[in-house]
């Protein structure tokens, strides 16, 4: 999982700890929030807080977490009720290492969210990378030996029997 | 090299196209066919071509989308999503605004059967060439080949799914996908992803939107891409780099 994807799930179990505490006041956005993807298994949006049509109410933006699709914010307590201040939440980890949320609330409204980690940034793929031109003696090359599937533009049944796929598959059973 | 892991698999007809599964170990007693049934009732749910399928009542104007099952309605709301997270690349509305969901519904099968196999630790499902792994491949990680869209017959390249674990390729000679392509450039497009629907949307997006959803797509999501244009140019992300 990318660290993008680390910091949404401590986000979202934070989220899902602020709703459940009544605080339902649209939250402000980190400074460099693109367009992630969260990905937790199951079915994925990507990236609820891109803007447009929401279904929470009052024009709120929905919660990165692919999971609540639309039906968790229910507003109770008056928000005004919490103290300012900054509340953190419990640390997680997972096989890159520890995560923490922290979210600060001013005047009744969460004005910040931070996330933080000990993860190192070691992943090969990043955000904002380019899709450079190759010469096709410059692309990583490959046999069939060397793979275990094939990814090409939709098979169709009939197209299947003759394809790459099928000679692979024909071998295990 | 190593010698390839020896894995054992099976497939099965389903959607149009073929699943082929792959575990260095056999899968459990039934799980095949448990794979296969999922697969029919996702069919029967969605599919265009089957006149009673929710999706076909849906498109007919038969069924109120409202008055639609929740995973139909939840899959028309992730496709809404992802049109506007690909500024409209991705679409589920075909040009005469009628609701087709091809686009999510492969990769949203693939998922589910990714829900059942969560006690096998290593396999991989490719459903004609949408494909999710788990584990490794029997001692190395799992490794997918990407087809040469110019000779079929033959690789192009090749993507080791270590941290990525999606796969998917979306191509100008598609069955039933309707890709509404606003831009003739590219003729195959292959996206890595760390999920499946990520990897399927942007696939298809960048093949309707071609070079500046491709810019798009890498700048907001850590994917690794493979573009081919219609005249064999290509646009590749780092991990597609031949080693120095």
């Amino acid at each position: 999982m990318s660290i993008r994807t680390n910091a949404l799930a401590a986000f979202a179990s934070l989220s899902l700890l602020a709703i459940g505490w009544g605080i339902t006041q649209p939250l402000a956005q980190a400074s460099n929030d693109d367009v992630p993807s969260a990905s937790s298994g199951t079915t994925t949006d990507p990236d609820a807080s891109a803007g447009g049509p929401s279904d929470e109410e009052s024009g709120q933006q929905s919660s990165p977490d692919p999971q609540s699709s639309g039906s968790d914010t229910e507003s109770t307590t008056d928000a005004a009720t919490y103290a300012d201040g900054t509340y953190t939440g419990s640390v997680t980890s997972n096989e890159f290492g520890q995560w923490q949320v922290s979210v600060t609330i001013a005047g009744g409204q969460i004005t910040d969210v931070q996330a933080q980690t000990s993860a190192n940034d070691h992943h090969s793929e990043r955000i904002n990378q380019q899709a450079v031109p190759m010469l096709r003696e410059e692309v990583l090359e490959a046999q069939s030996a060397d793979v275990d599937f094939v990814s090409g533009a939709t098979l169709t049944s009939d197209s299947y029997l003759t394809s790459l796929q099928s000679a692979l598959d024909e071998a295990r059973q | 090299m190593s010698a390839p892991p020896t894995l054992h698999g099976g497939h099965f007809e389903a959607m149009g196209t073929v699943v082929s599964l792959a575990a260095p170990a056999p899968l459990p007693a039934g799980r095949q066919k448990a794979l296969a049934a999922e697969f029919e009732r996702l069919e029967a749910l969605f599919s265009m071509y089957r006149p009673d399928s929710e999706a076909a009542r849906v498109g007919r104007g038969t069924l109120d989308v409202r008055d639609a099952s929740d995973e139909y309605r939840d899959a028309l709301q992730l496709a809404l999503d992802w049109q506007q997270a690909t500024d409209g690349a991705f679409t589920p509305f075909a040009p005469d605004g009628t609701v087709d969901l091809t686009g999510v519904v492969k990769a949203l099968a693939v998922e589910s059967a990714a829900g059942l196999l969560v006690d096998v630790p290593d396999w991989s499902v490719n459903v004609g060439g949408d494909a999710l792994v788990a584990g490794r491949a029997g001692g190395r990680p799992w490794v997918a080949g990407i087809v040469d869209p110019f000779d079929r017959g033959r690789l192009l390249t090749k993507c080791v799914l270590d941290e990525h674990r999606a796969v998917a390729t979306s191509g100008v000679a598609e069955r039933g996908e309707h890709v509404w392509r606003r831009d003739e450039h590219f003729a195959q497009v292959s996206v890595v992803a760390d999920d499946i629907v990520t990897a399927d949307v942007l696939a298809t997006a960048i093949l309707a939107g071609g070079p500046a959803t491709l810019d798009l797509a890498v700048a907001r999501w850590p994917v690794a891409v493979i573009a081919i244009a219609r005249d064999g140019a290509i646009r590749a992300t780092d991990a597609f780099r031949r080693a120095a």
